[in-house]
Parts: structure tokens; C-alpha cells; sequence
């Protein structure tokens, strides 16, 4: 009895300690984590990202720009494709929310559902560095949107690291897969040790690796995965510099800061060029859209959407070379905001075009280039 | 040590019932405006943070539309802080010229901000700044509640003017004195107190997010007991500061100043030596269980949490600590 209770009291306090309950593996239960959508060509995917929504912010001003970025989307795709092309999907890549309260996400919440309801899409949501940054339970913040009507995402109880990881399985009417869409949460930041000062930004773990290889094993290896994410991945930095030394990579759009990327190194982009990924998008670094082609796979930052926190002002008099290199690379030759969305439209034969849209709110007209990649 | 609880050590308990009463009116007054004040300066934070933010990006120009929207709320936090001040000076209540003189310039600020309160809000539905005046978020009647909360704080400003000023000696205020300050370091002792109440008010409201907020869900719950503790720390240890040791007769402080202290260090080092264990167990537990009580570190990517709360919590006993090493010494 005396050692059932040391035992018992061991297990506990072990619990305590290291903060391991027992919860269930991932690999148990990979079906709570798919979704299916309907799939069609020229399937169109309109990533919003860093919206920022804080206690600063006029929700009310924030939904009048979201509402004209999703009509526009909606307006460009019915002119240039077909009668009845529409915007499928909303990706929204993270840092919705930061530094906020249950107010603003209950509006938000709100706000989307109506656009979903008025514009005929569905949405899905992953979690920046900073969403998780409020006044409210991160479990409650995932099941506002969990609840919602339109909303795709899930956050199982388990041992995978983070909390915005799924898929989504594009089916076509003989219930093929023609496409995996995949959302994977890379973190907010992390210390190397408790003495540590800083703070670096989270990295794709190697578990969230393994599962999305199983999720994709599940629907085929062969079939394309376009893979979004907050953080940029470490490759991006040195892509750029490769590139800025000459390198022939295809690449479009500003790189006006520094990626932020994620600081520690992810086996993710060396495994996501055998699961036949297509593309990664990713947001956090708001003065950057820049997009590379890189061994068969397009690696971009999508448009930051809205007005809160920083944008770059992109002045076509500034010389630098960043600034003229972006420019030139879109055909823009006057002052705009560097705001707005990015549009993927996939296609049957594993192909996709991808856009980035500037829309900026002026006095007389706004401001709306597409360009595409 | 019992002579700290003892009933006839108590300024209060050779008071008459008058001045009891005022007394206790006051210490309901303090601790509701405490809550108030913690309460908005939480949010405070939250706007300055993303404020400070935009300014490091480069982008003052939305810095400063940020500003200027929020500055109904963040006058009035000024404001409302600064009648807490009026409150612990007539608390305190040295005598009767010094706390005329003190709650008069308390009472100046504390009509500017709240002039600040009451006016941004007309000049930004002018400017379009707002689309009306309860455009909504932060709160649900902003800018309208901050426009009246100006307004309440006007009233009160310039009554604490007039009071100070012209009705000085007709107010028959019995509140008792409750310890001279030293005149030696005033300056650094009153910015330290300012910034130990700052700390307080940020804690405070985080104990109270703290059970909204954190999700256990993933575990970490030695790491979220021990972030719980060092919240409580601070507001506590004001607490006790302001309700029971300014309500000791001062031989009494003077005579139990270093066992005060070195109880409170004790206890302050424990905490702080099981929160960085916690920490190294559950290294990846600040990002895990929710970090909106942390809005510095993770705006900043500095755990500045780590510096300012052990330093905190350390220094405030400390300082007792040392005052009662130097009344052993010369006594």
C-alpha cells in the first residue's frame, strides 16, 4: 500500500512537473484533422494575412476595407474567368488578432460569416505568432471559429505541436483528391533556456512534419499540396541572398524587411519537396510579399491585409534597390500601399496562378493593381 | 512578530468612531479605484504596446492614428491613476498643508486628462476619426464612455481643487497621520513606489485574466501555478503595505521593519527560484498556455516578464529589509 502510494504520488507529481497529461497520439485519429471541399479547376484560394486586429483598432473601418478586399476578389475572378467563378476558399495565414480582446473576435467571427454568407465561400483560419496574444483561453479563442457556420478548423486534443494544424482534401465528383490544401501552426516564439533574454520565432516542428506526410500518404503521394503558414521558413533568407548574388530563380514582388523567419531549423521545405508541394505561403513579415520558384516548389509571403500595426509606404522616388527591384518586378510606377491579398487559383493539371493584389482606400478611387506572379 | 497583529497597535484602534468611518470609506474608495485603475491599465498596456510597435516598424504615421483614436481611453487611465494618488495622500494624510498641497497638483492632472477624455472624443467625430460617437471597440460604447468618464474625472479634479484650495479650513477631515515619509531619497522612493504600482496594476488585472486566459489544456501546470504566483506577489504585497502596515503605529513599523522584510524576501526568492524551475521544465510553456498576460515578451520577443516581476517582487521587501538593518544598527 505504502509503495502504491509513493508510485501514485510520483505519477502525479511527474504530471505536475513536466505538464504531460495523458492525451492521445495524433497518428491515432489523423481523420479529425481532414477536411473535404468540392473541387472544381480554377478552384480560387484568397489568402488575408496579419490583420492585427488590437485594442487600438476601429473594427468598424477594419470590416469596411476587408468587406471592399473580398468584393474586389470576388469582382476580378467573375471578369477573368467565368459566369459563375467565385472565391472558394479564404485562407486567413495569422496574426488576425494581437494584443486583443473576446470583443473583437466575436466581431470578426461575425463579420466573416456575413461576407461568407453574401460572397458564397467558407474560410479557414491559422494562428500566427500573435493571435494567441488577448485576454481570452486560446481554447475558447479556437472555438469561436470552430462553431462558425462557414469556418473550416478543428484543434484535436493531442500530442501534435500547435494548435492550427489541418487539411484539406479538394475532392473531385469521382472523389479524387485532386489537391491538399495544409495548414500547419508554426508557433509564436520560444527560449533556448529559462535564463534566456530573448525571444526566438517558433519553428515547424518535426512531429507536424511527420503528420502532414501521414495525412498526405492518406489521400495519395502523388497528389499537389499547397501549404500555408505564418512564419517564413530559414530557407528564405538564404534563397534571397541567393538570389541577390545572382541566382536565376524566378522571383516577383518586395522584400522591403527582413523575413522574420522562423529561427530554428525545420526539416519541413527538404520534406515538402517529396510530398510533391507546389507551394508554401506564409504572412509575419509585413513589408515582404516577395515569391520565389525554388526547386519546383513557389515559396512567397502573402499581401498583408489591412492597416493595423506597420505596412511599407512604397514610394516609386526612392531609389534603393529594394524598392526598385520590387517595383520594376510588378510595373507599378507611382506611390501605393504595400496592402491588400494574394489570389491562388488552382487548376486540373496540378498547376496554379497565383496574383497578388494592392488595394488601397483613397479620397477619390481606390487603389487596385493585380499582378501576377 | 504578534505585535504586528495586535489591536492596540493599530493607528485606528484609539480613533474615535468619526474618524474610523472615514477611514473605512476611504479603504473601500482606494480598493474599488485600485480595481478600476488595474482594470484600465491593463488595457493601457495592450494599446501601448501595439502602439510602440508601430513606432519600431517604422510606421509612426499609424502610430500616431492609433494614438490619437485611443487617446480618450488612455487619458482617462492617467486620469483615473492620478485620483488614486489624491486617495493615498489623504490615506496617508501627513498634514493637513502638505496634503492640500499634494492633492491640489494631483487634482490639475488629473483635470487635463480628464479635459483630454472629454473633448477627443467631439474633435475626432469632427475629424472623422470616429464614425460616431459609440462607434464601438475597445468597448462597446467607446468613445462616448471615455467622453463621461472625462467629464466624472473633471467634476472630480476640480472639486479637489476648490476643496484644497478655498475650503481648506472649513473641511473637518479626522483622518489620522499615518507615518512621515523620509525626507532623505524621497525622489527615488517615489518613483520606485510609482513603478512598484504600476507593476501592482498590471498584476492585479492579470490575476483576474489569469483565470480567463490560461489554457491547461496542454499541461504546463506547474509553469501557469508558479506565472500565478508572481502575479499575485506584487498587488499583495501593496496591499498589505498600504491597509495593514501604514496602519501601524510607526515604533511599531520602525521596531518590525526587518523581520517584515525578511519574511517578504524570503518568501519573494522562493517564488522566484521555483518559477524559473518551472520554467526550465516547461520551457515551451509560455507560448503553450496562452501569453496574453504577457504582452511585452511577446510583442517585444524579450521576456521581459522574467526581469521585471523577480526584480519587483525582490526590491519591495528588500527595501523594508535594509530600513530595519539601519534602525538595528543606530538604535
Amino acid at each position: 500500500m505504502k509503495n502504491k502510494i509513493i508510485k501514485t504520488s510520483l505519477l502525479v507529481l511527474s504530471l505536475f512537473v513536466t505538464g504531460c497529461g495523458n492525451v492521445s497520439h495524433y497518428e491515432d485519429h489523423l481523420d479529425d484533422y481532414a477536411f473535404t471541399m468540392d473541387y472544381h479547376n480554377k478552384f480560387n484560394v484568397l489568402q488575408l494575412t496579419d490583420i492585427h486586429w488590437n485594442l487600438n483598432t476601429s473594427d468598424t473601418s477594419s470590416k469596411q476595407y476587408l468587406h471592399k478586399v473580398i468584393k474586389e476578389a470576388k469582382g476580378y475572378v467573375l471578369k477573368t474567368q467565368s459566369n459563375d467563378a467565385k472565391i472558394d476558399l479564404i485562407e486567413i495565414t495569422g496574426d488576425t488578432f494581437m494584443l486583443s480582446n473576446s470583443d473583437y473576435v466575436k466581431s470578426f467571427v461575425n463579420f466573416m460569416e456575413e461576407e461568407a454568407k453574401e460572397y458564397d465561400f467558407k474560410y479557414t483560419i491559422l494562428w500566427g505568432n500573435h493571435d494567441r496574444q488577448g485576454t481570452y483561453n486560446p481554447t475558447w479563442l479556437a472555438k469561436q471559429f470552430i462553431n462558425a457556420e462557414h469556418c473550416i478548423y478543428t484543434e484535436p486534443n493531442d500530442d501534435l505541436y500547435g494548435r492550427s494544424n489541418l487539411v484539406i482534401n479538394l475532392k473531385d465528383e469521382d472523389n479524387n483528391t485532386k489537391w491538399q490544401i495544409a495548414n500547419l501552426d508554426s508557433g509564436a516564439s520560444f527560449s533556448d533556456s529559462s535564463a534566456s533574454i530573448a525571444r526566438n520565432y517558433d519553428y515547424i516542428r518535426d512531429d507536424q512534419v511527420n503528420w502532414l506526410k501521414k495525412e498526405h500518404d492518406l489521400v495519395g503521394s502523388s497528389v499537389p499540396v499547397i501549404a500555408y503558414y505564418h512564419i517564413p521558413s530559414p530557407e528564405m533568407k538564404t534563397i534571397y541572398n541567393e538570389v541577390v548574388n545572382g541566382a536565376s530563380y524566378k522571383n516577383k514582388f518586395f522584400k522591403l524587411e527582413s523575413f522574420a523567419e522562423q529561427e530554428a531549423p525545420s526539416k519541413f521545405l527538404t520534406e515538402a519537396e517529396k510530398m510533391n508541394v507546389k507551394a508554401t505561403f506564409s504572412g509575419h513579415a509585413h513589408n515582404v510579399d516577395w515569391t520565389v520558384e525554388y526547386h519546383n516548389m513557389v515559396l512567397g509571403l502573402g499581401v498583408k491585409t489591412g492597416k493595423e500595426l506597420y505596412f511599407a509606404h512604397v514610394d516609386a522616388s526612392d531609389e534603393t534597390k529594394e524598392v526598385q527591384d520590387g517595383l520594376t518586378s510588378v510595373g507599378i510606377n507611382e506611390e501605393f500601399d504595400l496592402i491588400g491579398a494574394s489570389l491562388v487559383t488552382l487548376r486540373d493539371n496540378e498547376e496554379f496562378d497565383l496574383y497578388h493584389l494592392y488595394l488601397n482606400e483613397r479620397d477619390n478611387e481606390d487603389f487596385v493593381r493585380w499582378v501576377k506572379f | 512578530m504578534k505585535e504586528l497583529f495586535k489591536k492596540e497597535n493599530r493607528i485606528l484602534a484609539s480613533c474615535d468612531k468619526k474618524t474610523w468611518n472615514q477611514s473605512f470609506t476611504l479603504s473601500i474608495l482606494i480598493i474599488l479605484l485600485f480595481a478600476t485603475c488595474a482594470g484600465y491599465f491593463f488595457d493601457f498596456v495592450y494599446m501601448m504596446c501595439d502602439i510602440i510597435g508601430s513606432i519600431i516598424s517604422s510606421s509612426s504615421d499609424i502610430a500616431l492614428r492609433d494614438i490619437v483614436r485611443s487617446l480618450p481611453y488612455l487619458s482617462s487611465t492617467i486620469g483615473c491613476i492620478f485620483v488614486l494618488g489624491n486617495l493615498h495622500i489623504l490615506f496617508r494624510n501627513y498634514n493637513k498643508d502638505i496634503t492640500c498641497k499634494r492633492i491640489f497638483k494631483h487634482s490639475i492632472t488629473i483635470i487635463v486628462f480628464g479635459t483630454i477624455s472629454a473633448l477627443a472624443p467631439l474633435i475626432g467625430l469632427g475629424t472623422k476619426v470616429y464614425s460616431s460617437l459609440i462607434e464601438g471597440s475597445p468597448t462597446d460604447l467607446y468613445p462616448l464612455d471615455q467622453m463621461l468618464t472625462g467629464l466624472v474625472l473633471i467634476v472630480i479634479g476640480v472639486l479637489s481643487v476648490i476643496i484644497t484650495t478655498k475650503l481648506k479650513n472649513e473641511i473637518n477631515l479626522s483622518l489620522p497621520t499615518r507615518g512621515v515619509e523620509n525626507k532623505k531619497c524621497r525622489v527615488i522612493a517615489n518613483i520606485g513606489k510609482g513603478i512598484w504600482l504600476l507593476v501592482a496594476l498590471f498584476s492585479f488585472s492579470a490575476t483576474i485574466y489569469f483565470f480567463k486566459s490560461i489554457d491547461l489544456s496542454n499541461g504546463y501546470v506547474f509553469y501557469s501555478i508558479m506565472l500565478f504566483i508572481l502575479f499575485i506577489l506584487p498587488w499583495v504585497y501593496m496591499m498589505i503595505y498600504e491597509f495593514h502596515y501604514l496602519e501601524l503605529k510607526e515604533e511599531v513599523r520602525k521596531e518590525h521593519d526587518f523581520i517584515i522584510g525578511l519574511v517578504g524576501t524570503i518568501i519573494s526568492l522562493v517564488s522566484i527560484i521555483l518559477f524559473f524551475i518551472s520554467l526550465s521544465l516547461n520551457i515551451d510553456g509560455p507560448s503553450n498556455v496562452g501569453f496574453g498576460l504577457l504582452p511585452v515578451d511577446f510583442t517585444a520577443s524579450i521576456n521581459v516578464f522574467n526581469i521585471i516581476y523577480p526584480l519587483t517582487i525582490v526590491t519591495v521587501p528588500m527595501v523594508k529589509l535594509i530600513q530595519g538593518i539601519i534602525y538595528k544598527k543606530n538604535k
